[in-house]
């Protein structure tokens, strides 16, 4: 099996690529343990380098399902309503990391930021980063008697914006657009278009689906194309080292696919190395 | 409070940190109520002929933010108008209601409802948004 290092150094490049969010989500079996007060005990032990909290919703657990087995939809949502309903969000202090933490889901997020423009990398910061919180979400887990997780599903997402800036259509952003009526009959070029692509991965290790659509940026007013790519799919196991395999599976999935799904136009502006 | 606001959730509550509102399923006058806030945004220092401060970005934030909350409702534009000191309105009225909403620079919000002499001013929190909205088109808070 290839390493990470080699998958990695094989796998498409862009010197500014326009990620602006990375989302690696691990859903498992609600914690029979876990109650209110641990979110305030998990906070303690992390409140140095992520001293800021928020109350969310809980996110619900949509695992992904191959051929007709639909009714495990429903059950996954009948242990929804049986949670805690809430969710915490954990800053940490430069603004760029997030922990998210309910009782059947731990979420670890980069986000871009005015100090930190430049993507970190997946190898060098996002997955290690993720490695090392996991970890201690584990320790706490296990120093409170809860038990570890019993993993259902790793969801890897990249979050795109495409500025409106160096290109002047739709159509541009992705070559199979080209195509669309629109491009060369009575119909003028879209001004704007949404869509969900969705792609089966070999022997049902998982889906990616990338969905596009216009959209407004609340932080600084400006419109943009939300270009999202999301890989979901189960581990061989609830171990770390299983979980990180999958990720690297998720997010080698991403990163071809958004290569394939670009178009070079776009590629330019992206500045691909290779 | 909506002191920090967050962004707008979808129906299926999202993982993803940075949010934005998809342009599909919102209010016709949304994209102009933003325009609006953007342009606000960007008056400068005595706006208003008295020295008011110019509107900070965190409550340019804030205000995005409750638009798109609002602009998934049926509900008519507000009217948005600068505050002096820094913050921004909106406004609503129907028949002898109003509804003001008032993001401080501070990154205080408060409402403000008003039925002929009856007025009530109180911190908004998200939770209210929705009760506030049923009752300035119905008069009713459910």
């Amino acid at each position: 099996m290839p390493s990470m290092s080699s998958e990695h150094h094989s796998l498409p490049d862009f010197a500014k690529p326009p990620v602006v969010e990375t989302v690696l989500d691990v859903g498992f079996s609600p914690l029979s343990g876990w109650g209110i007060p641990h979110f305030g005990l998990f906070w303690q032990s992390i409140r140095d380098e992520y001293p800021t909290f928020r109350d969310q919703p809980p996110v619900l657990l949509e695992r992904e399902t191959f051929g007709n087995k639909q009714s495990q939809r429903l059950n996954v949502a009948f242990e929804f309503l049986n949670q805690p309903e809430a969710r915490c969000w954990f800053e940490e202090k430069s603004g760029s990391r997030l922990i998210q933490i309910q009782q059947d889901r731990f979420i670890h997020n980069w986000r871009k930021t005015e100090e930190q423009q430049e993507y970190p990398r997946y190898e060098n910061v996002i997955r290690p980063a993720f490695e090392r919180e996991w970890d201690r979400f584990c320790s706490f887990l296990d120093q409170q008697g809860i038990g570890l997780p019993e993993v259902q599903q790793c969801e890897v997402k990249y979050v795109n914006h495409v500025d409106f800036d160096g290109w002047e259509s739709f159509t541009h952003l992705v070559d199979a657009l080209e195509t669309w009526p629109g491009s060369r009959g009575f119909l003028p070029l879209p001004e704007s278009a949404s869509f969900i692509t969705s792609y089966l991965m070999p022997e049902n290790a998982g889906r990616l689906r990338i969905i596009a659509q216009p959209a407004f940026r609340h932080v600084d007013s400006k419109s943009v194309i939300q270009l999202i790519l999301m890989a979901r799919g189960q581990p061989k196991s609830s171990d770390r080292r299983a979980i990180l395999e999958w990720f690297d599976l998720g997010r080698q999935w991403i990163v071809n696919g958004f290569a394939e799904f670009t178009s070079a136009k776009m590629h330019h502006i992206w500045e691909r190395i290779r | 409070m909506l002191n920090e606001p967050v962004g707008v959730r979808s129906p299926q509550f999202s993982n993803q940190w940075i949010r934005v509102t998809p342009l599909g399923s919102v209010a016709y006058w949304y994209l102009d109520s933003m325009e609006t806030v953007r342009r606000l945004g960007n008056m400068g220092e005595g706006w208003d002929g008295y020295g008011s401060p110019s509107i900070p970005v965190r409550t340019t934030i804030a205000a995005n933010y409750i638009l798109s909350l609002v602009s998934q409702h049926q509900v008519n534009s507000p009217h948005i108008a600068p505050v002096p000191g820094g913050g921004i309105q909106l406004e609503w009225d129907y028949d002898n209601r109003a509804l003001e909403i008032e993001i401080h620079p501070s990154g205080e919000i408060n409402f403000l409802i008003a039925e002929g002499d009856e007025i009530i001013v109180k911190p908004l929190h998200e939770k209210l948004l929705s009760p506030l909205l049923t009752w300035i088109q119905t008069g009713y808070f459910t």
